[in-house]
Order: structure tokens, then sequence, then C-alpha cells
């Protein structure tokens, strides 16, 4: 496997992981309760993507490596920092909507959860494509 | 405030290589290569010195600082 396929891999699992995640956020909300699909499914598209990025390191680490380069380490401190900040900004959010009693705590529970790992894998996904 | 910028392209064509070409040799992606060239993304030294061996010249060639 060479790096440029790997790359878009990785790129795939990470948009497949993200958006599962973001829709199950905003079906939460659309439906305002907490299992809008079954509660595992972010879960286990989550730890597949993981598995992947730990199977590849594990096994294929030259091309692995330079997947990974210094660009692309320095792109993922950024999402992870990105994501950092949007899990802060979605508490008082969510306290508000609480609040309102616009959604009840589970659903709003659900939606931070999956929003909080959404963002950064989009995020990443994003700066991945930019520039290419 | 001072920048950073670099010959990174001219030496490169200099030496008749592609990006991707670089970019192997220093076991690097290609998109590192041109968002160095871009100005984008500024290397670490290590990812300098590599890149000065690969080109045959110092990191001083490659990369200088100039003022606004």
């Amino acid at each position: 496997m060479n790096f440029v396929l790997l790359s878009r891999l990785r790129l795939v699992s990470f948009l497949l992981a993200g958006f599962t995640c973001l829709i199950y956020a905003v079906l939460a909300l659309l439906f305002d309760r907490p299992d809008p699909v079954p509660f595992w499914v972010p879960g286990v598209v989550g730890a597949l993507t993981g598995l992947f990025g730990l199977i590849t390191g594990v096994f294929l680490p030259r091309v692995s490596n330079v997947v990974w380069d210094e660009l692309s380490r320095r792109e993922w401190g950024a999402s992870l920092q990105f994501g950092y900040w949007m899990a802060l900004a979605l508490y008082p959010l969510a306290g508000a909507l609480l609040y309102a009693d616009v959604f009840a705590w589970p659903t709003l529970f659900a939606a931070m959860g999956t929003l909080t790992g959404a963002a950064p894998l989009l995020c990443f996904a994003w700066l991945d494509t930019r520039g290419a | 405030m001072e920048k950073l910028s670099n010959n990174l392209k001219e030496l490169r064509k200099n030496a008749s290589l592609t990006q991707a070409d670089l970019a192997a040799a220093i076991g690097v992606s290609r998109k590192t290569i041109n968002t160095i060239e871009n100005r984008v993304f500024v290397p670490s030294t290590i990812l300098a010195l590599k890149l000065a061996i690969v080109l045959h010249c110092s990191v001083h060639e490659i990369f200088e600082l100039e003022s606004d």
C-alpha cells in the first residue's frame, strides 16, 4: 500500500466517523431523544477508525510515518485544539437549552458527546484536504 | 515583524526534483513540500536539515528571514 492510498483511506475513515457522530447529534436533537439510532453506532465507528490507525501503524510503519508526517501531526494538534474549545463551548450552550427547557438532559448529553467526537475528526478532514 | 521566506522551489528545480521526489527522499507527503514552498507551513529544524542534505546545500540557502 502506498502513502497516497493510505492517506485517502485515513481521510475516508475520519469523515465516516465524524459524520456518523454529527448525524447522530443532529438526529438526537431533531427527535429529542438520546438514541435516535442504536446508541453504540458512533462508538463502534469511532473504535473501528482507531483500530484502522493502529493496525496500519503496526503493520505499515514506513508508509504510516509518511502519512502521519510533521504537517499531519501539526494539523491533528490543531484539530484537537478545535475539539477542546468546541467541547467547552457546548457546556454553556447546553446549559442555556436545558434552562429554557428546549431539550431533555439525556438528549443534550448524547448530542454533546457525539459533537465533541465529531469536531476534531471533521476539522482534521477539512485541514487534510486543504492545499493538498 | 520578520517573516521566514524560502528558496525551496528554485533549489528543488535546480536539483531536477519534483515535489513528489523530494517528499519521498525525506519521508514526508507531497503536500508538506507544497505547503513549505508556499510558505503556509514552517518545518521543524530536523526537516529543514533533511531538506538541506537532499538538496546538497545549507539550511541558510533554503530559508532566510526577511523584514517587512
